[in-house]
């Protein structure tokens, strides 16, 4: 299959290498140009090309081939949270994606040290992750793909009382926050806000998640700084989970209420 | 007119073919099967090789310009000296392709490309010695402040202007670009970047302090956001 890929490959360079001299080999259908009249011969003027490897300024462009980055696939059966870590050195790069070339979303150092971290909720399918380096130096990497087990919630959100939560500084979103359970039993239309004090400097974020996947997300949708979220909610067990957007510890105040 | 239907028939044909076998190498690289990853096994080697890399040898210290155009796939550049970055670009050239345009000491430098999503890419790489740009004005030390009208350009170079600055005594001097935008201030001879400054002058325009020995410099200014403006030079010894 290799072999075959290369073959292909080869003759599709030819066909394109063919038409940049302009000749007619892989296609042309234009009728062979007229004579032209003999010339005087001149000295030839030869191209400047770069020696294999090299580049010589004002020479003709040298064509590199660059291979594919390492890539992974992994399948997801269901919905969850996710996490996608690239260890090694010199510095580990990801970028996850579905279907093609689609990007999720990629990192670069949120792991240890430089290494790269994504924790995401994927619906169910199929994944790719690639692995690269920063600078394009060689990589002595590893990758390892995660399921994160459901967060243990500070306490329980109910309509008409607010709940204090205290979200911790962490070195990650998920690390710095915080979760309480909300038990939907009528279907309707709810608020939830996530507030903090005026003066605390903070800025609360918001995200609402049932089964592995995200319902609902917001940063500054309330007053000020502040989150809110409205969504229509079936009857179920949601988790609304809190943070502070640039990971400190803060003092959180979430509400649920009538949308 | 026989003969050239029979030639042309051919030709068709060998189109139709390579079109055929492109699509169906496309095809084939599409389907190419990834190793997986099982969620939660072990972390899973991924080691890779150093990005190909082309060698760049400058005899003499010059403005350089190095471009890799990988259209549709998406160039990086990266040039390193003796293993330290010296720059990296992503997009300074043409849609997405990468373009490094610096002043480079003599010396050897590397070259490395790599695709911006990891994919695999024929990238074309070359690399020019950039002529010196034609001075606007001459200025020395004390003369009455020159206005230079710098241009709006796609990249620092193009949104530039040069002033000829002659030196004829050594000693410090003050530099100063100032203007109603953001004024960039660079101070070269014989190719060589002598110092650069952005915005210690007042508000956001440039200054430099420089002790400069007698000869002719090239004081080259532009606007920050590389937009048009008239940038006020003045030169004065300290």
């Amino acid at each position: 299959m290799t072999l075959r890929n290369d073959l292909l490959r080869g003759l599709a360079r030819t066909c394109v290498l063919s038409l940049a001299i302009g000749a007619t080999a892989c296609g042309s259908s234009e009728p062979a140009p007229a004579p032209v009249a003999p010339v005087a011969p001149t000295a030839p003027v030869a191209p400047v090309v770069s020696a294999p490897g090299t580049l010589v300024p004002g020479a003709a462009a040298s064509v590199i081939a660059v291979p594919a980055v390492p890539a992974f696939n992994f399948t997801l059966d269901h919905a969850a949270e996710i996490q996608i870590d690239g260890m090694g050195t010199p510095d580990v790069q990801l970028l996850l994606l579905s279907g093609g070339d689609n990007v999720i979303t990629s990192d670069s150092d949120s792991g240890a040290g430089t290494d790269a971290q994504i924790v995401v909720f994927l619906a169910p399918g199929t994944y790719e992750a690639r692995v690269s380096e920063w600078r394009g130096s060689a990589l002595d990497a590893r990758i390892q793909v995660t399921e994160l087990g459901a967060m243990t919630p500070a306490g329980a959100l109910t309509a008409g009382s607010p709940s204090a939560v205290t979200a911790p500084a962490g070195e990650t979103r998920r690390a710095a926050s915080a979760e309480l359970t909300l038990e939907i039993t009528t279907a309707g239309s709810y608020r939830v806000d996530a507030t903090t004090a005026a003066d605390s400097g903070r800025d609360p974020e918001l995200m609402i998640h049932r089964d592995g996947a995200i319902v609902g997300e917001d940063s500054d949708s309330g007053e000020g700084n502040n989150a809110q979220l409205v969504r229509a909610l079936t009857p179920g067990t949601y988790r609304v989970r809190v943070r502070d957007w640039v990971n400190r510890d803060a003092a959180i105040t979430v509400t649920l209420s009538p949308g | 007119m026989k003969q050239g239907v029979s030639v042309a028939k051919p030709r068709r044909l060998v189109a139709v073919l390579c079109a055929a076998l492109a699509l169906v190498g496309a095809s084939v690289a599409f389907a190419q099967t990834l190793p997986t990853v099982a969620i939660g096994a072990p972390p899973t080697p991924a080691p890779a090789p150093a990005a190909p890399a082309l060698s760049l040898t400058l005899a003499a210290p010059a403005e350089v310009q190095i471009d890799a155009m990988g259209s549709p796939m998406d160039a990086q550049l990266f040039l390193y000296q003796g293993g330290s970055l010296v720059v990296e670009d992503s997009d300074s050239g043409d849609g997405v392709d990468a373009r490094i345009v610096r002043f480079l000491a003599a010396g050897t430098y590397e070259v490395r490309v790599v695709e911006w999503r990891g994919r695999a890419m024929s990238a074309r790489v070359s690399t020019a010695i950039l002529p010196p740009m034609t001075p606007v004005a001459t200025l020395a030390p004390g003369a009455p402040p020159s206005i230079v009208a710098v241009p709006a350009g796609d990249s620092p170079r193009a949104s530039s202007a040069e002033v000829t600055l002659i030196v004829a005594t050594p000693g410090s001097y003050r530099l100063d670009a100032n203007s109603d935008g953001d004024a960039e201030l660079m101070i070269i001879q014989n190719s060589a970047v002598v110092a650069q400054d952005s915005d210690s002058g007042e508000g956001t325009n440039a200054q430099l302090t420089q002790v400069l020995t007698p000869g002719n410099y090239t004081l080259r200014v532009r606007d920050y956001s590389n937009r048009a403006s008239n940038i006020t030079v003045t030169v004065v010894a300290q």
